[in-house]
């Protein structure tokens, strides 16, 4: 019933959209930027226009701004934009972006590329909260070994490839038509911490590392390095348990006007605005959202006649099937598991007692238009309770699938035992039985037969 | 051989009080020659006494006692035996297949196996209830009664036999 409520719902707004693309979270964005700031990023903004998203515009210190009205959210998506004030300002503390995120809203959050701007204590507060580490004010990332200017002095601008990730992962963030384009990046970086929801997005080059420019002006050692290499975020993102997204850039000129240009090394358009669209596609889940279209199963006793029944027995073929989609800009479309990842099925009862890969299937039960059907035949265990599909799909960029089906495992009845005869080992104790049955009715005619003469003798007396 | 070695033994007569057998009495004279000129004493006998002493071989003692069975046993209870051994034999069997060549399935095991224990039982309580020897212990069960007390238990328990190995 949801699932078809919700695609009842998905429809009537790609038709108020009008085949524009549309986030699945919602259109409505806040722009939180000052007035001098907007100029540099007209093309972002612009390009999310036209992507379909309806941009309200609030200085960092607007009284008027609220991001809840009567416990709902007011925006959908929230863009903090670089800000020299210190604080956000009174409507704007660090609970109400997670409030925002708990309520399922995303937020893209550009920190300053000039180290000698601040971070404000909101937006610091809210990357620790979310495990997400920020160098003090005054770090910048550089590379001396890979220049995007020659004639830059302070190798501040940072060549950077677009990211590429393990064959297990699907990769969001490369989408445009030059691969092989670089990225212009100026700014201070990301640590990120150990939890497992936060990913990073864009890694700094090998050779680049952060540094404290106040402190270490012509050289830099362990003391006042903040991070380097591959371990030196540049973009790294939170997606929450309830799939809402939050990500951190690591220096706003990434997404900035200024970086959709040539880069000077190469002389080729850097890739920076596809990569802009990349970023704030994902985040505000227009890519990397999952959708379960159906789950089926049925079993071996009453095949496909009966289709998500409560009841399997033991040591029976079971077929589970799970059908999904994926998110793409303005529609939804088959989901294609990654080559080295799987879709995996969970049998379970207090511990899985099967986890198996799900393969897309040739010949689903049900069609579903636009997606992928998953499945998997297995025998149930020898063990009868209360049993659980479970489809729990947790991958980086991705949303979270965690689909539960609970039924019940019946023992053998009475009745479905095989026979004795049916199994050879019994034979022999079968024979022994009917030898015993058949010797005792011969003992017992013999007996009839060889009545004794002394009892005849006494019988006649009698008579 | 065991007929010849006793006719090296001493005078038997000496050790004769002490033989419980007390049929020996009715022909002292007959006892030591008879035994060393004729090696079937049981068939030539007119009564069941088989002329041993103490020192008499194993094999000697088991020739009397099998005469004596032959001799003194009825008809019926023969049959019984003879239907004891064959339950035994088939018993034994099925034991030795259930070691051999494993227990599954279990139940057949245990039914083929209960089936002649307890055919065995019930069989030995009819021994025991119709021989002529325990007349005074079973005054009160005839022959008749016991055996009909036998067919309606050996029924019940084929019956639960074949149930139980399904």
């Amino acid at each position: 019933m949801g699932l078809t409520l919700r695609s009842v719902l998905t429809a009537l707004i790609s038709l108020v959209s009008l085949s524009q693309g549309i986030s699945l979270t919602g259109p409505r964005t806040l722009l939180v930027l000052e007035d001098d700031v907007k100029a540099q990023f007209q093309t972002l903004i612009s390009d999310l226009e036209a992507r379909g998203f309806t941009t309200t515009t609030h200085t960092p210190k607007s009284t008027t701004l609220t991001l809840f009205q009567h416990e709902e959210r007011v925006y959908d998506n929230i863009i903090i934009f670089p800000t020299k004030l210190k604080g956000l300002g009174p409507n704007l503390p660090s609970s109400s972006f997670l409030k925002h995120a708990t309520a399922g809203g995303n937020i893209l959050i550009l920190l300053p590329s000039s180290q000698d701007d601040n971070v404000p204590t909101a937006i610091a507060e809210l990357a620790t909260q979310v495990d997400i580490f920020l160098p003090p004010k005054g770090f910048a990332v550089v590379n001396h070994f890979d220049l995007a200017d020659q004639i830059e002095p302070d190798h501040n601008t940072l060549l950077v490839d677009l990211p590429s990730f393990p064959s297990d992962t699907k990769n969001y963030f490369n989408t445009g038509e030059d691969k092989a384009a670089k990225l212009l990046y100026r700014g201070a970086g990301l640590a990120l911490g150990s939890s497992p929801l936060v990913q990073p997005i864009l890694k700094a080059p090998r050779f680049a590392y952060s540094y404290d420019t106040k402190e270490a002006s012509s050289f830099a050692d362990d003391e006042n390095v903040f991070s380097a290499g591959k371990q030196l975020a540049l973009v790294a993102s939170v997606q929450t348990r309830n799939n809402a997204r939050i990500t951190f850039v690591g220096g706003a000129d990434l997404l900035a006007d200024q970086s959709f240009t040539k880069v000077a090394k190469t002389n080729q358009m850097s890739g920076n605005r596809a990569f802009a669209k990349d970023v704030t596609a994902w985040t505000f889940k227009e890519t990397g959202v999952l959708r379960v279209d159906g789950i089926e199963h049925w079993g071996e006793e009453f095949g496909k006649g009966v289709v998500n029944g409560d009841v399997y027995r033991i040591k029976h073929d079971v077929t589970f099937s799970i059908a999904l989609s994926e998110y793409s800009y303005d529609h939804f479309e088959p989901f294609v598991a990654p080559a080295d990842d799987a879709v995996q099925l969970e049998f379970t009862m207090l511990d899985p007692y099967y986890r198996i890969p799900l393969s897309a299937s040739s010949s689903p039960l049900t069609q579903h238009k636009n997606s992928t059907t998953y499945s998997t035949t297995f025998k149930t265990p020898d063990q009868h309770g209360v049993f659980t599909f479970a489809v729990n799909y947790k991958r980086p960029f991705l949303s979270n699938v965690h689909e539960k089906r609970a039924v019940t495992v019946r023992h053998f009845a009475h009745n479905e035992w095989t026979r004795s005869w049916g199994i050879s080992g019994s034979w022999p104790w079968i024979a022994g039985i009917w030898v015993v049955v058949v010797g005792w009715i011969g003992f017992v005619g013999l007996w009839l037969w060889s009545k004794p003469i002394v009892a005849e003798g006494k019988a006649k007396k009698k008579q | 051989m065991a007929r010849k070695a006793r006719a090296t033994t001493p005078e038997p007569s000496a050790v004769r009080p002490s033989t419980p057998n007390t049929t020996v009495d009715a022909a002292p004279k007959a006892t030591p020659k008879t035994s060393t000129t004729t090696t079937t004493t049981s068939s030539s006998s007119s009564t069941s006494t088989v002329n041993l002493s103490a020192n008499s071989s194993p094999f000697a003692v088991a020739g009397a006692i099998w005469d004596k069975y032959q001799k003194d046993t009825p008809q019926r209870t023969k049959l019984i035996d003879v239907f004891l051994g064959f339950l035994v034999a088939v018993g034994a069997l099925q034991f030795i297949y259930c070691v051999v060549a494993g227990n599954y399935p279990f139940n057949a095991f245990l039914a083929g196996f209960a089936a002649t224990v307890g055919q065995f039982v019930l069989t030995a309580s009819l021994r025991i209830q119709t021989n002529p020897a325990n007349k005074a212990e079973f005054s009160s069960v005839s022959p008749e009664r016991a055996f009909a007390d036998f067919v309606f238990g050996s029924l019940t328990l084929h019956f639960f036999c074949v149930n139980f190995i399904n």
